[in-house]
């Protein structure tokens, strides 16, 4: 008898259904075309700014998908009375933590890709409706996928951890969802301008840099997903031996 | 056998719960004993490796000394209120925790109805588990337990909120399941050691008051349980009581009786002193207040 391996039929079986609405919402934003409307394109400082729903769907309300889902995955590994006797298995750190959380990202990301490639179309066919609209002398404005695609990558990535990390000290899944539901109503609301360009949700509800690779968000957010996934790690070498 | 030598253990840094325990366990039953709060469920868990701790428990099974990954690989473990994956049907959880173990063989859907039907719960194989009563979860707990073979089982107050009648079942399965395997059970249920306990473990405040047959436990009082009327005691009489540990006392007759056990020598004046036969509280209360004392 070696060392155990994780059953991920557990973690399909219990994450099947929010996964699938999670999967549908994304289908639905794409089949509405609701990334083309754009509310406004300016330049400023010779930047241009765009204002579209594009990160409000795919990353805001996407959020909530994910902290749920990452809360239905993990729930018995932090829940006390089941944690004690996974403990109790020979199982390493990377059976029952790292390699879930890298294939939770993996599942999560794979799917909005192809959902992100499109919706940047649509949001290309508004930007040039716009242009049209209000006959404006911009030229060569072509909206580009990958802020987008990295932007989506770190709030993911960032919110997995966040949640986990939350989960390992309150040891309630009703509570760890709540707190970070309304974390993220707060940082989109009240809190917006504390944050500034580094707010995890900036792009969802302002205009963004349309030529910028990688917003000035995705490094506040791949920092403290670096921060928090050591956390984690140590959190799982100190009880599992 | 297994043995296990000067096990400590706290929480904090200045408050320690265990206190250098040092026992062994024969195949059999070994009921592992104290009040609450004594440090049994601590101990149990620091032995199952389900305590962050920072060096790994090291436990000498027939001579070889094994500890992490080794150990878990010969032990199973049933804590207090088995429940894992609760929405899942029973067969899930058992080849969950059967690949869990790195029991490859236990994973076979034969072998997990052969493991159910050795604890009576095959025909709640595809039955989700929190639909199933208590007493068929403890059930369910056990199966777990047997899954990948271990050598050692540990359970943790296994009976805890179960009912007398079933609790007498869960008994009769735990003697018929775990038969010829090391078994440490923790419990603080006294009516469970005269049914259960082929040796046992007693701490108290986290330092060892017996450990050894059950029984030479339930006979290491016999004639040393005395009955006291407290009314015009002598200076010698006053004394043997102070040096005794009180294990009650009652309004009798003639005044206040007081009830003490003391492994001494008999008292001088033998004749006004009752001798009675120590029942399981006397020696458990003995002992714990001797741990107690150190």
């Amino acid at each position: 008898m070696g060392r155990g391996k994780w059953d991920f039929r557990v973690d399909v079986k219990v994450a099947w259904l929010p996964f699938c609405c999670y999967v549908l919402f994304l289908v639905w934003v794409v089949a509405t075309k609701k990334t083309v409307y754009i509310g406004s394109l300016r330049e400023i400082e010779g930047v241009i700014f765009v204002s579209s729903d594009i990160l409000y769907y795919f990353q805001f309300i996407v959020s909530f998908f994910v902290i749920f889902l990452t809360t239905s995955v993990f729930a018995e590994t932090y829940r006390p009375i089941s944690n004690s006797l996974i403990r109790t298995f020979p199982l390493s750190i990377h059976q029952i933590w790292s390699v879930r959380t890298l294939k939770l990202c993996a599942a999560l990301y794979v799917v909005m890709v192809p959902v992100i490639l499109v919706g940047t179309a649509q949001v290309n066919d508004g930007i040039q409706d716009f242009i049209q609209g209000f006959d404006l002398s911009l030229e060569h404005v072509v909206f580009s996928p990958y802020p987008i695609l990295l932007n989506c990558l770190g709030s993911i990535v960032f919110l997995v951890f966040a949640t986990q990390a939350l989960f390992a000290l309150t040891r309630h899944r009703a509570l760890t969802t709540m707190l970070l539901f309304v974390f993220c109503v707060l940082v989109a609301g009240p809190l917006w301008k504390l944050f500034g360009q580094y707010n995890p949700f900036y792009g969802c509800f302002s205009p963004f840099p349309i030529e910028s690779v990688i917003l000035p968000n995705v490094w506040s957010l791949l920092s403290l997903t670096l921060v928090l996934g050591a956390a984690l790690f140590f959190y799982f070498k100190s009880l599992v031996k | 056998m297994v043995t296990v030598k000067n096990l400590s253990y706290g929480y904090r840094k200045n408050k320690q719960v265990l206190h250098d325990l040092s026992f062994s366990l024969r195949p059999g039953m070994t009921l592992l004993v104290g009040e609450n709060g004594s440090g049994k469920s601590t101990l149990i868990k620091l032995l199952v490796s389900a305590l962050p701790a920072k060096q790994d428990v090291e436990m000498e099974v027939d001579g070889q000394t094994l500890r992490g990954v080794a150990l878990k690989q010969k032990m199973a473990y049933l804590p207090q209120g088995f429940e894992i994956y609760p929405t899942m049907k029973v067969r899930e959880i058992l080849r969950f925790v059967a690949k869990a173990k790195g029991a490859k063989a236990d994973m076979a859907p034969d072998r997990i109805r052969e493991i159910a039907c050795s604890v009576h719960v095959e025909s709640f194989l595809d039955q989700k588990f929190k639909e199933c009563s208590i007493g068929t979860q403890r059930r369910i707990g056990i199966a777990t337990a047997l899954i990948g073979n271990p050598e050692i089982i540990i359970l943790d107050e296994p009976t805890a909120g179960v009912d007398p009648k079933e609790r007498i079942h869960f008994y009769q399965l735990v003697k018929e399941a775990f038969a010829g395997k090391t078994v440490l059970l923790a419990t603080h249920i006294l009516d469970d050691m005269d049914v259960l306990a082929d040796d046992v473990i007693m701490i108290s405040e986290g330092r060892m008051a017996y450990s050894g047959a059950y029984r030479d436990f339930r006979h290491s009082l016999d004639g040393h349980v005395y009955e006291i009327p407290t009314d015009a005691l002598t200076q010698s009489e006053s004394d043997y009581v102070k040096r005794s540990v009180l294990l009650g006392n009652y309004e009798g007759d003639g005044g206040r009786v007081y009830r003490v056990a003391n492994r001494e020598t008999s008292p001088d004046a033998a004749d006004r002193f009752t001798s009675v036969k120590p029942t399981l509280e006397d020696i458990w209360l003995y002992y714990q207040e001797m741990g107690r004392n150190g």
